[in-house]
């Protein structure tokens, strides 16, 4: 039954890993069949994977991106739980176990023509690295992008080294912020809600594109909201505890959506009614 | 008694001494359950006899958090009988219940009875029938049976060869499902992650195996040394029907013994067995 | 009406008992426990379904069984795969061997009926669960109907039957002298092959006792009482156990982790283990930094009783609840899905 068994990790070598932030820390892996390397590589922004430490156990988390970018997987790890100690003191050319390509994806191509603001808090920046790098590879096919980065304090920004090539991008601006002033910072500082404001984006054939804490995606879309964006657009990408990935263990739950299954990405309007609860 | 208790029920609810007064009640099918009054107009509902053997207690660790972050922790009225009691004791002792939120009914007890009518042996052996601790006591005292408790259930399994008591233990305990339903139901199991249930399985894994389960139950009845009061909460739920009140007695029993007659919940103090955390160590929440 | 007689039926069990895994009710425990006692399961023996030797060990008049036979499809417990070193140090997975054909005997139509929710979510939603297929692809269904509707028992107000033949291949209906036999499908036909079967002409089988039958909430009256302060008076009784969902024959939430067991015989063995786990139970939505989404205890009850009956009817088109009963049973503060049903039916809408 080896075949189709979706609980059955592929085997991978962890290649390459750096330090993003604070406890977060970006790891590369290589599948080491050939064969499952073609068939992985076919994973959209927006979709997750199972990391597995072989006898410690796995956790899910999201491309941090594209194939195009690839043949490497990576993903920004949290250190924060057992699974998550265990991947960070991994050392290179350890034995990892990687399930998916999960989940649904960004419609990035629905949204070809449209401008897209992409909203990133803290860790939850990760996801979001594979949209920016889709659209900044496929520049033609999208407006204008927005690009609102936020974290508590400044140790806590992910892909710092890569912001400069973002801005440098054709129409395109970013904003980074943080939460509480910090010595030595001279960028923003304020909430990406506030930020959010300040920008005010136009709603006009736009697409804001947000993941975070769920508490932030709750207000960031509050305030949207006020800027004159609709529910439908509005997409996040969600995080909730799971173990399979697959709409089986019924663990990731909201309302009579799974997380995994019919998410992580969600339109707002799909989610608002139930987020209040995710909080 | 049931109207006195009514009446108080009625006056805390009506004057806003409590917000709650948790006690019990018939449910549809006749079935006794606890019973969570709001309302001066459902006192109605309140019965108290010899059929209400759940310990309220339990539910008052969860009422002593706030709702919601920074809104008050509201008072509550809970009726207790005396095993119920010493249970509500320890938990002042290791300040998981604060004394001014909770008014305690305390319920002059006649014994619970099964549902044969026939005494519940625990009831048999007990020689309490007023609260060591109350706010206002409901009924008459009974006369207090002379009755010491002897142990005598511990004392048989003691006195099985080792073979024996091994493979009665291993026999009981492989019918658990880990429903966690013993533990849930014991007022003084309260911690937020319970070691069974860890993440990492550090102590304990999650398979349905016989020794995973029989290492829950025992680290269960360590933590319950000289603070189980006894009142048998634990084998009353347990859906395998497994004799969980007599582990928690064979501790209890040498408790009593090392510790000069130590029973739990009857003194002000936590009991010797537990160490308490104080100045710099405290910590506010147990993971 | 085909017709086996207890005797032959007795003798075909024996014989099956041989040539494939036969699970059956049994009673397992000790005679005597706590006699009298409030708890019902302290009360004497109780039953489950076990695999048996021989047709002795069958319990034949019991009521429901204590855990549904959802256990012998979702394993309390089982290893997905043991994670191995190969001869050159490469770690190897080694999944784990399939089982021989089972028959279930003595299946309730509710507990057959569960399944359909089974097979929605683990089988029919892709990609399908390979354990669980593995399973239910080895196993026939002879059921047995139930001569009456027990006590807590409610499958007709939730469209069951106590003695519908609908998800069993085989169903026996208990009659003088033996068994009445339907043979549903093909796969209880090629069993029945062996049975040792009579037609009887004007062989009438008995009409089941029944329990009321309620009417339960309309889809309107789940979505207008999400957010009710009545899912709040319920969960103050809880005590967030996991009883109702491990008796449960629909529940199916499960946790994966990796272990390290040692063997009796000292062997280490480190696998992936799947083991059952319950929306009821304080940590089960918590993430690994702390965060707990359905951190108060309504939400948490509420989500037991949408999943049932909201979630699972709109995500898989099955009926959630099978009205066993067990949950009624089985809780220790009386928290009667059928009350709860019946008080949100009687809600009028706004």
């Amino acid at each position: 039954m080896s075949e189709a068994n979706p609980m059955r990790p592929y085997l991978g070598t962890l290649v390459g890993t750096k330090p993003l932030a604070t406890n977060i820390r970006l790891f590369q892996v290589e599948l080491n069949d050939p064969e499952d390397r073609e068939k992985f590589s076919v994973w959209k922004p927006g979709q997750f994977l199972f990391f597995s430490v072989l006898g410690v156990g796995e956790a899910p988390f999201g491309f941090a991106n594209i194939p195009e970018r690839g043949p490497v997987i990576e993903v920004a790890i949290n250190k924060v739980g057992h699974v998550t100690r265990a991947i960070h003191a991994l050392p290179l050319g350890a034995t990892v176990g990687i399930r998916g390509p999960l989940g649904n994806y960004f419609p990035l191509d629905e949204l070809k023509g449209q401008n897209i603001v992409v909203l990133g808090g803290g860790i939850g920046g990760a996801p979001l690295r594979p949209v920016i790098q889709y659209i900044l590879s496929h520049r033609d096919d999208y407006g204008h992008l927005t690009i609102i980065w936020a974290a508590r304090s400044p140790d806590l920004l992910v892909f710092t080294d890569e912001y400069d090539e973002w801005r440098a991008a054709p129409d395109t601006e970013m904003h980074v912020t943080i939460d509480r002033p910090v010595e030595g910072w001279t960028g923003n500082v304020g909430l990406i809600t506030q930020i959010l404001e300040e920008v005010a984006p136009s709603p006009e054939n736009t697409t804001a594109i947000t993941c975070g804490p769920p508490i932030m995606i709750y207000f960031v879309g509050k305030t949207l909201g006020k800027l004159g964006f609709s529910e439908d657009q509005m997409l996040t990408t969600l995080e909730a505890r799971m173990h399979c990935g697959i709409g089986k263990c019924g663990r990731c739950n909201l309302g009579e959506k799974l997380v995994c299954k019919d998410g992580p990405v969600f339109w707002q309007s799909e989610v608002s009614t139930f987020l209040e609860s995710f909080l | 008694m049931i109207e006195d208790i009514r009446a108080l029920a009625r006056e805390l609810l009506e004057k806003g001494t409590v917000e709650c007064v948790i006690g019990y009640e018939v449910g549809p099918t006749g079935r006794v359950r606890p019973a969570f009054v709001y309302e001066p107009a459902d006192v109605e509902r309140l019965i108290f006899d010899a059929r209400c053997y759940h310990n309220l207690v339990t539910y008052l660790t969860r009422r002593n958090k706030p709702r919601k972050k920074g809104e008050e922790v509201p008072t509550t009225a809970v009726l207790v009988k005396p095993c119920d009691a010493r249970s509500l004791q320890v938990l002042l002792n290791e300040n998981q219940v604060q004394r001014d939120k909770v008014y305690i009914i305390g319920v002059a007890c006649p014994g619970m009875q099964n549902a044969d009518g026939t005494p519940e042996l625990r009831c048999t052996r007990c020689d309490q029938r007023v609260p060591l601790i109350y706010d206002v006591l409901c009924g008459e005292p009974p006369e207090v049976p002379a009755v010491t408790d002897t142990y005598d259930d511990v004392e048989r399994i003691e006195a099985l060869p080792l073979e024996e008591r091994l493979a009665y233990w291993l026999g009981e305990l492989d019918r658990c499902i880990r429903c966690y339903a013993c533990r849930q139901a014991c007022p003084t199991c309260f911690c937020s992650v319970c070691e069974a249930e860890r993440d990492d399985s550090l102590w304990v894994g999650i398979a349905d195996r016989i020794p995973e389960k029989a290492f829950f139950h025992i680290i269960r009845a360590f933590h319950q040394a000289g603070r189980c009061a006894e009142c048998n909460a634990c084998e009353a739920v347990c859906p395998m029907g497994i004799p969980l009140s007599l582990i928690n007695r064979k501790v209890a029993k040498d408790v009593a013994q090392m510790m000069a007659g130590y029973r739990a919940g009857e003194s002000e103090e936590p009991t010797p067995l537990v160490t308490m955390l104080t100045g710099e160590e405290a910590i506010d929440e147990i993971h | 009406m085909k017709f086996i007689e207890t005797q032959a039926l007795h003798a075909w069990l024996d014989k099956l008992a041989q040539e494939v895994t036969l699970i059956a009710p049994t009673a397992v425990g000790p005679e005597k426990k706590a006699p009298g006692s409030r708890n019902p399961a302290a009360q004497g023996q109780q039953v489950f379904y076990r695999a048996v030797s021989d047709s002795s060990q069958i319990a034949w008049d019991f009521t429901r069984t204590v855990i549904s036979a959802r256990e012998h499809f979702m394993p309390k417990t089982e290893t997905l795969f043991t994670i191995e070193t190969g001869p050159d140090g490469e770690t190897v997975l080694h999944e784990t061997k399939l089982e021989r054909p089972r028959v279930i005997f003595g299946i309730r139509p509710c507990d057959a009926r569960g399944l359909r929710v089974l097979d929605a979510v683990m089988l029919e939603q892709e990609p399908a669960d390979v354990y669980y297929a593995e399973r239910r692809r080895n196993t026939t269904l002879v059921g047995l109907s139930c001569p009456q509707m027990w006590e807590d028992c409610f499958c007709t107000s939730v469209g069951g039957a106590p003695n519908a033949s609908d998800d069993v291949d085989i169903l026996l209906t208990q009659v003088e002298g033996g068994c009445a036999v339907q043979i549903v499908t093909a796969k209880g036909e090629e069993l029945a092959t062996g049975m040792d079967l009579q037609e009887v002409e004007g062989l009438e089988l008995p009409q089941p006792k029944l329990n009321d039958q309620f009417e339960t909430p309309t889809e309107q009256q789940w979505l207008a009482s999400f957010n009710d302060v009545y899912w709040q008076r319920v969960g103050d009784r809880c005590l967030s156990c996991r009883i109702c969902t491990y008796v449960c024959p629909t529940c199916r939430c499960f946790d994966v982790r990796d272990e390290t067991v040692v063997t009796p015989t000292g062997e280490r063995i480190v696998r992936r283990v799947r083991a059952w786990d319950s929306c009821q139970s304080v940590n089960y939505r918590v993430h690994a930094g702390g965060h707990n989404p359905r951190a108060n205890l309504e939400q948490r009850l509420r989500n037991r009783f949408y999943c049932k009956f909201h979630y699972v009817p709109v995500d898989y088109d099955v009926a959630g609840c099978v009205g066993c009963g067990r949950c009624v049973t089985a809780c220790p503060v009386n928290i009667d899905i059928r009350e709860v049903l019946q008080d949100l039916a009687r809600r009028e809408l706004a």
